[in-house]
């Protein structure tokens, strides 16, 4: 009997211990599940807040989400600022952009409303889970307290074999089954709920997707109107004149003679011929910039304005180009041309760099040189006669890229020298004048006699080759005229000698290449010559012009210019005065 | 000359818009001339004369400038070391009246105070003026300047001009003191305030 009790006893503290551990293993590898649980939780819970915040919009529907987002409202203000203007780019412009806009609304709409039910949506069922995991703890605990209380109540029982404690003891029996049920049951759910850690990942994942994919939707919105946008502005003529590319200007306006260089040459033609000091004199600053700004405007009314601003506007064009009109990728060329000491064959270097400039610039530089050869024929009025044209035009033809003091000071003499050239003899560079308007088509000009007087003419060649300092003792026809200059004169040469950096090398050269060629210089009436001009027999056109022919010949030509050689598309012409030009020079 | 006895240097800039005469007044102070055809000036130019005044000589720096708007960049390098800005206006010509200011605001941004500046309304002897001289003193009155109205074609006032501009260099009169002491040196003093101090000249040559 007592063995018996003692086995029973002994059966039931073995059963309680192999409870305990069992329930105390089982614990012990859960809390770590738990723990985890905790984490997933923890986890899902900021992200989600954040989430929330991220949408800018909210509401049931499409239409209610997207009517609270602020690309909305700015797309629909831009469409209605759109409509209430009248058609310019701007309104187009406006129109497009303001269409992206709403694009990008209902776009964002979409992508925010997936955020919201495929991704915060399923967040919240994961959280959803979490409850089953508390719900399962909370009855495994009932369960344990229910389990401990029963035992503790078995083992107060002091008569282990008496009826109430066999009760007990079978309740105990269905507490400890019961607490483990409950215990497996917890268990499932903490694993089932760990399971749910990879479908947070994969929602994240999916969250990036729809990120990437939303911002590509945005991109191809924008994309797609660029191309749109840029058309609108390129075909808007609605551009600065001033300070724009002269081919850009050409293309998007369809001309072939710069606006501002248009209208400029057709107003002087109608009112400036006869202004005294056009083109010299300086405009009012204020009325000046009012021109300008017309003409960016494109509403310019030239013939409101004075000659004087007009003219002022056409140099200030040409100034404010981007490139100037000779280009600077001539420069060198340029340079080189007009310091070639021959006259004729200046002509012809300067002809064969005129060959090489893009034919837009070609065109409207011969539109500008016919209208300054014609203005040039009213100096009597004007007391601009070629050289004071070719001198304040000539600065605004061409300039170096990095201008320096010395820089400009020493080459402005060449770039006036072009200019002279180009004004003078506008049909040997550039053929036949351009076509004008009836009211300006014949002009009487033409039909007056030379106007050139010997007391203006002279002077034009002399202060060209004054700058040509070093050449000027070589050419005796330099020194004859040297008196009739006053300012620009030896006397300048102290600055200019010093500071001009490489184009006197080069003149040099050529002028060392030329002097083999006096025989070049024509007609004993030399001193009336304008000097530096030997191959060029000035005063007698019709019957010299045979004679001239030969005196320039090709392959001195040829080799005094390396830069020409190059790419030398055709001969240049030999050069002759002839036409209007003859006559300026029969003056002489 | 005497080469070993150096006169004092001075630069001389004018500055004005096209076509006031700033070449002509040169001409007529140089050669005592005027030549009537009408020829813009090409970049810069500078010529140098002695001038006699009184006692003493100077030997001055004439720069001429183009008036066109192409070399107006450069008008802050080419005052930096005057002593003299000489600032032309045509009075006949309203718009070369209006450009005074921006010229003279030009020099005073390079050179301070350390200039004489002189506004010259030129081409006295035309009829049609349509600055009157009031107009022009009390600008000058406005901006600190000393005024001359001059003609370059008739000679008047063109000595005057230089005279003024010269007389009224800071240094002038100290140098009248100093002239002695300093006869062998090339030299310019500044200020009066630095005369004292030997080392704090500039050389002008």
């Amino acid at each position: 009997m007592a063995a018996k009790h003692f086995n029973r006893f002994k059966q039931l503290a073995g059963e309680k211990l192999s409870v305990r551990e069992k329930s105390d293993r089982l614990t012990s590898s859960l809390s770590e599940a738990e723990k985890k649980v905790e984490e997933i939780r923890s986890s899902c819970q900021s992200v989600i807040k954040r989430l929330h915040a991220c949408n800018q919009g909210s509401g049931s529907t499409f239409e209610k989400h997207q009517k609270k987002l602020p690309h909305y409202a700015l797309g629909v203000s831009m469409m209605e600022s759109a409509t209430s203007m009248e058609a310019s780019v701007l309104s187009n412009i406006l129109k497009e952009v303001g269409q992206a806009q709403l694009d990008i609304s209902s776009h964002l709409t979409e992508y925010e409303m997936a955020m919201e039910n495929d991704i915060i949506q399923n967040i919240n069922s994961i959280l959803e889970e979490c409850k089953k995991v508390d719900k399962a703890k909370k009855k495994l605990s009932s369960a344990r307290l229910d389990m401990d209380g029963t035992r503790n109540r078995y083992q107060s029982i002091q008569d282990k074999f008496s009826p109430r404690a066999e009760t007990v003891k079978s309740e105990l029996d269905q507490a400890i089954s019961h607490f483990e049920q409950c215990q497996d049951t917890y268990a499932t759910e903490l694993f089932s709920f760990l399971s749910k850690e990879r479908e947070l990942a994969d929602l994240m994942h999916k969250m990036t997707v729809l990120q990437i994919t939303h911002l590509k939707e945005k991109l191809n919105v924008l994309d797609e109107i660029l191309p749109r946008l840029n058309k609108t502005l390129d075909v808007s003529a609605e551009r600065p004149a001033f300070g724009f590319c002269l081919l850009d200007h050409l293309k998007l306006t369809e001309r072939t003679i710069s606006y501002v260089i248009e209208e400029c040459c057709l107003e002087l033609r109608r009112r400036g011929m006869k202004m005294e000091g056009i083109f010299r004199l300086a405009a009012s600053a204020a009325k000046l910039k009012l021109l300008k700004n017309a003409f960016d405007a494109a509403s310019a009314d030239v013939s409101t304005h004075d000659p004087h601003t007009v003219a002022g506007a056409l140099k200030q064009y040409l100034r404010e180009l981007p490139d100037p009109i000779l280009t600077h990728e001539l420069h060198a060329d340029w340079v080189a041309a007009a310091g070639v000491a021959n006259e004729g064959e200046r002509m012809q270097q300067l002809w064969s760099v005129t060959q090489n400039l893009a034919p837009e610039n070609r065109e409207n530089l011969r539109y500008l040189m016919w209208f300054l050869h014609d203005l040039s024929k009213y100096h009597e009025h004007t007391k601009m006669n070629v050289n004071n044209i070719a001198i304040v035009i000539g600065p605004n033809l061409l300039w170096s890229k990095n201008e320096t003091m010395q820089g400009l000071v020493g080459e402005t003499a060449l770039y006036t020298r072009i200019a002279d050239c180009f004004v003078r003899h506008p049909s040997y560079f550039f053929g036949d004048p351009p076509a004008l308007p009836d009211d300006l088509a014949s002009p009487d000009v033409k039909e007056e006699p030379p106007l050139f007087s010997p007391t203006n003419e002279p002077s034009t060649p002399v202060s060209n080759e004054d700058c040509d300092f070093e050449q000027a003792p070589t050419d005796p026809g330099d020194l004859e005229q040297q008196d009739t200059s006053s300012l620009n004169k030896p006397h300048a040469l102290p600055i200019t000698t010093e500071e001009r950096p490489t184009p006197p090398a080069r003149r040099n050269r050529s002028i060392k290449r030329q002097q083999p060629q006096p025989d070049a210089s024509p007609i004993p009436s030399s001193p009336k010559t304008p000097t530096g001009r030997p191959s060029r027999p000035a005063p007698q056109p019709p019957p010299s012009r045979s004679k001239a022919r030969p005196p320039p010949p090709s392959p001195p030509r040829e080799k005094s210019s390396p830069a020409l050689l190059k790419e030398k598309p055709s001969p240049p012409p030999p050069f002759k005065p002839k036409d209007s030009s003859v006559d300026e020079e029969t003056v002489l | 000359m005497d080469f070993k006895n150096p006169m004092r240097k001075f630069k001389i800039v004018f500055l004005g818009e096209e076509a006031v005469g700033k070449t002509s007044i040169i001409t007529r102070f140089m050669y005592d001339t005027f030549d009537s055809n009408y020829q813009a000036t090409i970049g810069i130019d500078f010529l140098a004369k002695t001038m006699y005044l009184d006692d003493r000589t100077v030997r001055l720096q004439l720069w001429d400038t183009a008036g066109q708007e192409r070399f107006k960049a450069l008008v802050p390098a080419y005052i930096r070391d005057s002593a003299i800005a000489i600032v032309v206006y045509d009075i006949t010509n309203s718009a070369s009246f209006d450009a005074v200011d921006q010229w003279i605001e030009d020099v005073r941004a390079e050179r301070g105070d350390d200039v004489v500046i002189v506004l010259t309304g030129n081409k006295l002897d035309l009829e049609d003026r349509v600055i009157s001289t009031e107009k022009g003193e009390s600008k000058a009155k406005e901006l600190n300047v000393i005024f001359v109205e001059t003609s370059a074609k008739s000679g008047a006032n063109i000595k005057q001009l230089f005279k003024r501009a010269v007389l009224a260099l800071p240094s002038m009169e100290i140098e009248e003191e100093e002239e002695e002491e300093n006869k062998k040196e090339d030299i310019v003093q500044v200020t009066p305030v630095e005369e004292e101090k030997d080392q704090s000249t500039v050389c002008w040559c």
